[in-house]
């Protein structure tokens, strides 16, 4: 079996049966997800869904914790600062 | 027509006791979780793949052989979160399976939140909540690349540090502000399962050579060369640890934000688990089954039980527990400076705390709301989870915690495309209950 992998801001990330988004990028050796909207960085830090510092934008679901979230072959998933810098180019 | 499915908010030990209970009972609750499989916390092994985890313990396996015998008659609702009630009794889910519907009660077991206390450099990439390593750990079986440290207080921070022993990926040290080993003989109070637990964790520590820095507070962290630098201080004396990860913990509290039952109109609501009181997993399994037996009798489908408070048992080893656990008499109380951050969400600092207490006390009065709207703490996604505690504990004659966080919906973010996509079963139930 090939090894699945999520796309990473365009990187391909590899998980396993049951990895969350999370749990896949800090098995990458990726413990920021980006910067939060104070310029603190996104990362987790609870784990289960309750202090909202992983947020991360998923392909096909949008703005969700990546905690919570299960892998999804190749599914783009991009840190919130990445989406905030292309999309507020304009000001 | 009348929906006649009652919701169960949290799928840990006491939502699968309570939906189990009311399974049996002939009902078909709804049972929804926002994590992707059952277990809660504690039990997050049951949604693992069985080759990665350890084994099961005896209680989790038989917890999930009860619940798959009820399993067709639950509405299990993954990847799914509640969000809020209106004054109809409407329950708003949103997510993978959201919907809009008029549950006949509520179960709320929302289970615990970890405390940690804020410290200058708790915001740093790499350190989180000694639960999150846990939770990585016992859905996948693996932790994070590099060296680990625990730090807090706790008897948490044993069990996670014995496990991480377990995964091959022993801790630096464990970080600990009391002396919990200096009484043995108050110790030898606590019931044999706990006793028990608690000293096959720390032999396991013990055999591993894993230090327990016992008496010994972290005060800060901060980068260095790519790395995470713990400095410790032990009665003046001060050390410096390297690692990669530094997982905190300073006790449990409820998760119980938002949940009041003076919020959900006629429609009956309990409190079940931790979320009701933190007494820990065997304590939110009876409990599950006690909130389940009050809403049977709430709607009268059997003589059910009256409130009763938690077992006397429960609340007195987690008194004895607090005991052990006590910071160390030497230790002095931290000092955080002013650029620490107490509210993570916001970027609020201490400095911006202490100037809000002058400034108003010049002009007008604080008051919890003042802090909230004005000075945004308590504000931000996490809706005060992390924050709110130390904000109270700071302001002592301001404001109180119960004021701070005050009642309101949702109980956490919600997507507005959630919300227009969630069908809306309010008028006609799909499911109907045969009873
Ligand atoms: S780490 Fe707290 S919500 Fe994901």
């Amino acid at each position: 079996m090939s090894v699945q992998t999520i796309l990473w801001n365009g990187t391909p990330i590899a998980f396993l049966p049951g990895d969350t988004i999370a749990s896949a990028l800090s098995r990458a050796g990726i413990t920021e997800f980006g910067l939060r909207q104070t310029a603190l960085p996104a990362a987790i830090f609870c784990g289960i869904g309750q202090c909202q510092n992983c947020l991360v934008s998923i392909e096909g679901i949008g703005v969700a914790e990546a905690c919570l979230t299960l892998c999804d072959a190749e599914q783009s998933v991009r840190s919130l600062s990445d989406h905030r810098l292309t999309e507020s180019a304009h000001d | 027509m009348i929906d006649t499915r009652p919701l169960i908010v949290g799928a840990g030990p006491a939502g699968l006791r309570a939906a189990i209970t009311l399974s049996d009972a002939g009902l078909h609750p709804v049972l929804v979780d926002h994590a992707p499989g059952i277990g809660g916390a504690v039990y997050a092994n049951l949604r693992a793949q069985p080759n990665l985890t350890p084994k099961l313990t005896r209680e989790a396996r038989i917890l999930r052989q009860d619940f798959d015998r009820v399993r067709p008659r639950v509405d299990l609702r993954l990847s799914t979160a509640f969000a809020a009630f209106d004054q109809t009794g409407t329950a708003l889910l949103t997510g993978q399976a959201g919907m809009m519907f008029k549950p006949r009660a509520v179960i709320f077991a929302t289970g615990a939140r970890e405390r940690i206390q804020p410290r200058p450099g708790w915001t740093l990439a790499g350190v989180s909540s000694a639960g999150a390593l846990q939770i990585a750990l016992k859905t996948t079986g693996t932790l994070p690349l590099g060296r680990l440290l625990l730090a807090g207080t706790g008897p948490l921070l044993y069990a996670i540090a014995a496990q991480m022993v377990a995964a091959d990926r022993p801790p630096v040290a464990v970080i600990e502000t009391g002396n919990p080993l200096r009484h043995p003989l108050m110790a030898l109070r606590l019931p044999a399962r706990v006793l028990t637990e608690a000293t096959r964790y720390i032999g396991q520590l013990l055999l591993a050579g894993v230090p327990i820095l016992s008496g010994t507070d972290l005060t800060r962290i901060e980068t260095r060369n790519g790395a995470l630098i713990a400095h410790t201080s032990r009665q003046g004396r001060w050390a410096e640890i390297s690692v990669d990860h530094i997982g905190l913990h300073d006790g449990l509290a409820r998760n119980d934000f938002g949940i009041s039952a003076e919020m959900t109109g006629q429609t009956p609501v309990f409190q079940a688990g931790d979320c009701r009181s933190v007494l820990g997993r065997w304590a939110a399994e009876e409990d599950g089954k006690r909130a389940a037996e009050q809403v049977l009798h709430a709607l009268n489908a059997t003589p059910g039980r009256a409130a009763i408070a938690p077992d006397q048992r429960f609340i007195k080893t987690q008194t004895l527990l607090a005991k052990l656990f006590a910071r160390a008499p030497a230790l002095a109380a931290p000092e955080l400076p002013d650029d620490t951050v107490i509210c993570r969400c916001e970027n609020r600092s201490l400095g911006d705390l202490k100037q809000a207490l002058q400034t108003a006390s010049e002009q007008t009065q604080t008051t919890a709301r003042t802090l909230r709207l004005t000075e945004r703490f308590g504000m931000g996604p996490c809706q005060g989870r992390q924050c709110l505690d130390w904000v109270a504990a700071l302001t002592p004659d301001t404001t109180s915690f119960a004021d701070l966080r005050g009642n309101r919906w949702p109980i956490k973010p919600v997507r507005v495309r959630d919300i227009l996509d969630a069908p809306d079963f309010t008028a006609d139930p799909s499911h109907q209950d045969l009873k």
